[in-house]
């Protein structure tokens, strides 16, 4: 049990493997066990994470820790994994939704059936490592691990215009993280220059204080990379790309998961490592954010195809998850996490539930489909419940994150969280109208009427999701309770320079020499 | 000048190989049907020996030695390079071997031309003289304009060949020159006399315009044989037309023969404080790693990228290099990137050839890019295997490539010069499209009508193979040679002090 985290991270790894060397038939059963035995292993961390562990961020908070071990010694560069509240339900989170997609792709991919739950898997490991990892090097090794099959998962297996998407996404993402790892590296230097030793774990790089101009370029670095992943407008243009031209395992772990990892390297690298500028930059990121929510449901509200609408409307959705983080107080930021869990279900059950009908009539035009609820009954009410859950419906798991993100962040950008809101309101009204045009009104096309239902496999690949949207909505406690210690050590860090800086700005204006 | 011929121990690798070249040249000669097979067997016996040489010349001598009255430097630095030298020679003879039979090139001297070029790189890798260094560079250059031409039916070949002696003869002029001109100002040839020569009180660079323009000449000169902006304009063309083979040479030895003869200069005669060379190197690196990787971006041929792609790679190397004079080289454990990178570029650039090399149809190349359609389904692990080795290009982790840029940038950062770190950083993310491009076409794109058959066999096969190995192994557990690669580029700081 030492090394529980090492092995949850990279039994995919070794599945993946498995996968690529296995013959065609039984690459889908190899990867299906591997993703089970994952999450099987995984589910221990639940009950082993003990959040009531008191003190200040530090190696004492972090849980299951493994390492310190050398890796690269001139740089003090070590394999290091530990979990905090937030990474913990992150990581549940990826290995949960892992089993769900190769189940669910096992009907939707057909070519290469072994190189694409290779790839899945592969996937997972660089996910979990972003998550565990407590080195900065390691991180932006599994970061960048993660770049390479999903590339290949888009580019492979994806929609018509799938190589312009791929290489999209890729070039994107990449450019973002280069500059963060000049920035990494500067921190590496500033750290041996003021604490006297070179060292690649995160939490000893907390202790690096720097000078407010430097701190900004170097956020700005961090933030630029993680922006991206998240992504927050404007340089989320390679999600609609991307999401339209993945298949649907791709599309579910992209929203589900890879997204997360913007706003979670938020969490753990650019705001507490830098947070005088997060501080400072905190309206503008606010604004983004905001400006993100409303242009996202904006641009979905007109989309004809469900995918893409579905894809604009992360970008909406995680502009709520960004506006959370950037309130700087509990409410927010724990709203926020559990926005990020939230929206990885419902929006990981909606491109779930877009290639359910794709398989079945290939086309995910909204005119194509209509009145669905006398043909597939199951179908529309899945459809409805998780969209529901999306639009924030109280009761179900959106609300609770939507709500308490936005309380949180009223406090401290009060004009933001109102266009926000509005936003959000808008949200409700392009779900809506989509389920309305899709799922009610006369049944007129034949293929429509001759659809078949959900099959077992479907159900049962969707029931976790179901199960989770429900219990989330209805019992927030126990997730809110993991999370809240370790949310509240990172906002101590972040905002133990505030009133410092408060107090420096007061008697000269902003801006004004110093 | 005294000659003591217990010395010739510290030059034993390469007259190992210069041993065996000769015995190579004789056995094509001699023998009624010179068998192939036996001769790059006994060639890479000779690289083989030279290694082992070269491994006991380390263990023996671990304080850095100076012989032949100061001409050669036998240090941890030069010895390190001598097995990038010899990885270079070894994955040029492997490639080479079945591609020139299938291009009808059977000329016997291809084997030993690799050796006596080899030695001439080693030769430059420990030159702690200008002369010797220059006569190094010619050994090196001489046998290479050979190799370019080697194919001589081929108009590309010979036109390469021809160019490639042009410039390189115009770049050796202008490098003689440079030494001329440090001679007529310090007196000497040896790098360390320079450094003295500073020293001195009011010895400086403004005092003696001659000594400045001779040090931007030999800048120059070895800027056209790193190929780095803005003297990169040959070495598309030469790389394109040269046989796949001669051109993973080029790419690797030359690049590693090169830059170790630049830094062993620069860092031991010119690294005192007195000459800030750093500014000038500075714009150089930006402007190599810019012109590598946007040129390659429009490229078609395979080569032809990967030509573009090592002017990048030029510029990575040289980021390394304008750092030292921010922070000297002790102070800078980072710099040993340039060595591990040097090895790293050696390994993974080799693997790339060895696939381009199986890329022949009627006995000719046929390197484009579009060729390589559909590989993945017809030979999913040359595909795979190539697709490392630019991933590894790319410097994309876990690979080796991604360690060795990492410390590059890194040695960057603790120069201070982060400006230009971020220039590497931009410049590495406009690279990535057009790595990723051949990666591309090779997994998604449908097989050409007649797709050109990779010809397959052992010898390049088995670079390949030793390559991608080296690539992750090296990529996932970088540690020692790492340290080895930092404890031989801070063997130069025991000549010049810094």
């Amino acid at each position: 049990m030492d090394h529980l985290l090492t092995i949850v991270t990279f039994l995919p790894l070794l599945g993946a493997v498995a996968c690529f060397l296995s013959p065609e038939g039984t690459a889908k059963a190899v990867a299906l066990v591997t993703a089970l035995l994952t999450f099987a292993a995984s589910i221990p961390l639940w009950f082993l994470y003990d959040p009531a562990a008191k003190g200040p961020l530090s190696w004492e908070t972090f849980q299951l820790v493994e390492g310190p071990y050398p890796w690269i010694e001139d740089l003090g560069i070590t394999y290091t994994v530990g979990i905090d509240g937030i990474a913990l339900l992150l990581v549940l989170l990826t290995t949960m939704l892992t089993p769900v997609v190769i189940v669910a792709s096992t009907s939707s991919v057909h070519k290469k059936v072994g190189q694409y739950m290779g790839f899945m898997l592969m996937l997972e490991t660089g996910m979990l490592g972003s998550f565990v990892a407590l080195d900065t090097f390691l991180f932006y090794v599994f970061w960048e691990l993660m770049l390479i099959p999903m590339y290949f998962i888009i580019g492979l297996w994806g929609g018509p215009n799938r190589i312009y998407a791929a290489m999209k996404f890729f070039i994107f993402t990449l450019v973002g993280s280069l500059l963060m790892l000049v920035a990494i590296l500067s921190m590496f230097v500033f750290h041996h220059q003021q604490l006297g030793f070179w060292s690649a774990s995160v939490l000893d790089l907390y202790n690096v204080a720097l000078p407010y101009r430097t701190e900004l370029w170097l956020f700005a670095a961090f933030a630029v990379a993680f922006a991206i992943k998240v992504p927050m407008f404007p340089v989320h243009t390679w999600l609609p790309d991307a999401h339209v031209q993945a298949p649907t395992g791709g599309s579910v772990i992209l929203a589900g998961v890879l997204l997360k990892l913007g706003t979670f390297g938020f969490l753990r690298y650019a705001m507490p490592l830098f947070p005088q500028a997060t501080h400072a930059m905190g309206p503008l990121i606010a604004g983004l954010a905001a400006v993100g929510i409303v242009y996202g449901a904006l641009v979905a509200m007109v989309q004809d195809d469900v995918k893409k609408l579905v894809a604009y409307s992360s970008v909406s959705h995680m502009g709520v998850v960004m506006l959370g983080l950037f309130a700087f107080n509990v409410e927010g930021v724990s709203g926020s996490v559990y926005q990020m869990l939230n929206h990885g279900l419902s929006t990981g059950a909606l491109f779930l539930l877009v290639g359910v009908i794709y398989e079945r009539r290939h086309t995910r035009l909204i005119s194509e489909y209509g009145g669905l609820a006398t043909s597939v009954p199951k179908f529309s009410f899945v459809l409805l419940l998780v969209t529901f859950s999306s639009i924030g419906l109280p009761g179900l798991n959106g609300f609770i994150g939507e709500a308490l993100s936005l309380l949180g962040s009223f406090d401290t950008h009060p004009v933001a969280t109102v266009v926000g809101t509005s936003g959000v309101i808008f949200g409700a009204v392009y779900m809506l109208w989509m389920v309305q045009r899709v799922v009610f009104g006369p049944l007129t096309i034949q293929a429509n009427k001759e659809m078949p239902d959900l099959t077992l496999r479907e159900v049962g690949y969707l029931a976790p999701l179901l199960v989770l949207i429900v219990l989330m909505g209805v019992a927030p406690t126990p997730f809110l309770a993991k999370m809240e210690p370790s949310v509240e050590r990172v906002l101590v860090k972040i905002n133990a320079e505030v009133d410092l800086l408060a107090e420096r700005q007061q008697p000269t204006p902003v801006g004004g020499a110093r | 000048m005294s000659f003591d011929a217990g010395e010739l121990r510290y030059l034993s690798p390469e007259i190992a190989l210069f041993a065996f070249a000769m015995l190579v040249l004789l056995h094509d000669v001699i023998a009624r049907r010179p068998n192939r097979e036996v001769s790059l067997a006994v060639t890479l016996m000779g690289l083989g020996v030279a290694a082992v040489l070269n491994l006991l010349t380390l263990q023996s001598s671990p304080t850095p030695v100076l012989a032949f009255s100061g001409m050669l430097a036998v240090d941890s630095f030069g010895l390190f390079l001598n097995f990038v030298v010899l990885l270079s020679a070894a994955g040029a003879l492997l490639i080479g071997h079945d591609f020139l039979r299938r291009v009808d090139v059977l000329i016997p001297e291809y084997n030993p031309l690799v050796l006596f070029s080899a030695t001439g790189m080693m030769l430059l890798a420990g030159a702690n003289d200008l002369i010797l260094l220059f006569i190094a560079l010619e050994v090196m250059s001489i046998a290479l304009y050979v190799l370019a031409g080697i194919n001589r039916g081929e108009p590309t070949a010979a036109e390469a060949a021809f160019k490639y002696f042009v410039m390189g003869a115009f770049a050796s002029a202008i490098l003689l020159m440079g030494v001329a001109l440090v001679y007529g100002t310090v007196g000497s040839t040896e790098l360390r006399a320079v450094a003295q020569w500073f020293a001195i009180e009011g010895n400086t660079l403004g005092a003696t315009p001659m000594l400045g323009v001779g040090l931007a000449m030999l800048i120059v000169g070895f800027g056209f044989k790193v190929a780095a902006a803005p003297f990169h304009m040959w070495s598309p063309d030469v790389y394109q037309g040269a046989p796949a083979p001669v051109t993973a040479f080029m790419a690797t030895g030359v690049k590693a023969a090169g830059f170790a003869a630049l830094a062993r200069v620069l860092f031991v005669a010119f690294l005192d404080g007195k000459v800030d060379w750093g500014g000038t190197l500075w714009v150089m690196a930006a402007l190599t790693m810019l012109a590598g990787n946007i040129g390659a971006l429009v490229q078609k041929d395979l080569k032809r990228m990967l030509a573009y792609s090592s002017i990048g790679h030029a510029g990575y190397l040289l980021m390394a290099v304008a750092a030292a004079p921010v922070t000297g080289l002790a102070d800078n454990p980072r710099m040993g990137g340039i060595l591990f990178y040097l090895l790293a570029y050696t390994i993974m650039n080799i693997g790339a050839f060895s696939v381009i090399s199986l890329f022949t149809r009627d006995g000719a190349e046929d390197t484009r890019i579009a060729g390589l359609a559909g590989l993945a389904d017809r030979h999913p692990l040359v595909a795979a295997g190539l697709s490392v080795c630019l991933l590894s290009l790319a410097g994309i982790p876990p690979t080796m490539g991604f360690v060795g840029k990492f410390y590059l940038f890194a040695a960057a950062v603790e120069g201070g010069l982060v400006g230009l770190a971020v220039v590497g950083a931009v410049a590495g993310g406009i690279g990535v499209y057009y790595y990723l491009r051949p990666i591309v076409v090779m997994y998604m794109h449908p097989a050409e009508e007649h797709p050109v058959a990779p010809q397959l066999n052992r010898a390049a096969m088995g670079a390949l193979a030793v390559a991608v190995a080296g690539v992750l192994l090296l990529g996932l557990m970088p540690g020692p040679l790492v340290d080895w690669a930092r404890e031989s580029l801070l063997s130069l700081a025991a000549w010049s002090g810094t």
